[in-house]
């Protein structure tokens, strides 16, 4: 990968592709493509991933134009991801679809040896990430979207306050009351779980 | 109640592990495809005027414009330099003479 790098910079690879080139657009999504998937993954259901990524593209592809290369080309596609994922929690927001079901017993399961003391759990490493993540994006469910992204980025990336806020657009201030307001809210969500799951 | 406190910063911290290691989902060759098919159709489809430069520009220009057009009218009526009845009357005798005549007859 770092030798198709020097062969071809990714300034040189936007030259081509705004100069009519569109396939050479297919190098940019080729190095970037698991990058992208790793914050899509992190931030929308699995089953939407695949959809969400190819969105960030379309769009980064749609915009290239408006790209001045004053930070590195990946950090202005991260910044596309975060918002697309923002989109995406947006949309499920105006319309209001159902929430994730409550917990399995599985779940309930893993919060209980989670916090038990022994903390040898009979779960595999993936599966007991897999249990974490649903429990986490169920927990996030409660925040607003813009809440949401701001848990995401602060919190969970620990990515500094003004990094966030040039992403999403905000303030630094704004940044810094919704991250407190926020994560109060969702350790709530957290500590409902608990409780629901008596653990 | 410490212990409590403990125990879900413990669980905050797993939970966030999880959260970082994604879902699991991976790009694969039919989606690559998928995205360049749909690339290669944003790039047959003419771009808005909007979105092009010159077209950001005169779209500014007219929000600005509606916005002056809009001071000017609030601040004309606050001022009583028309009273709202000469206005309406006007504007029912003479339309005409109203858009093209000067406002402050």
């Amino acid at each position: 990968m770092t030798d198709e790098r020097t062969a071809q910079s990714d300034e040189e690879i936007i030259g081509r592709v705004l100069g009519g080139e569109t396939d050479a657009f297919g190098r940019l999504v080729e190095r970037y493509r698991e990058h992208v998937f790793r914050i899509v993954g992190r931030r929308v259901p699995r089953d939407d991933a695949g959809e969400v990524a190819q969105d960030v593209f379309v769009r980064a592809f749609t915009s290239l134009g408006r790209f001045e290369g004053r930070s590195p080309f990946e950090h202005w596609l991260s910044k596309i991801a975060v918002r697309a994922a923002l989109d995406y929690w947006r949309e499920r927001y105006r319309s209001r679809e159902a929430p994730m079901s409550s917990l399995s017993e599985d779940h309930r399961e893993w919060l209980e040896k989670s916090l038990a003391d022994d903390s040898a759990s009979s779960f595999e490493a993936a599966e007991s990430r897999r249990l974490a993540r649903d429990l986490m994006m169920s927990a996030l469910e409660g925040l607003s979207p813009a809440d949401r992204a701001v848990v995401e980025l602060v919190h969970l990336e620990e990515r500094p306050i003004a990094e966030a806020a040039q992403i999403l657009g905000l303030t630094a201030v704004n940044v810094k009351v919704r991250a407190h307001r926020a994560r109060k809210r969702l350790r709530d969500a957290i500590e409902r779980m608990r409780d629901a799951a008596g653990a | 109640m410490k212990r409590r406190n403990n125990d879900s910063g413990r669980l905050e911290r797993l939970l966030a592990d999880g959260w970082k290691a994604g879902g699991g989902a991976r790009p694969d060759d039919l989606w690559q495809a998928g995205v360049m098919a749909r690339v290669r159709a944003a790039a047959a489809t003419p771009e808005p005027a909007w979105s092009n430069g010159a077209g950001r520009l005169a779209l500014r220009i007219s929000i600005a414009a509606a916005a002056a057009a809009a001071i000017l009218v609030a601040w004309t009526l606050a001022g009583g330099l028309i009273p709202y009845e000469e206005l309406a009357m006007k504007a029912l005798d003479e339309p005409l003479s109203m858009i093209i005549g000067s406002p402050f007859v």
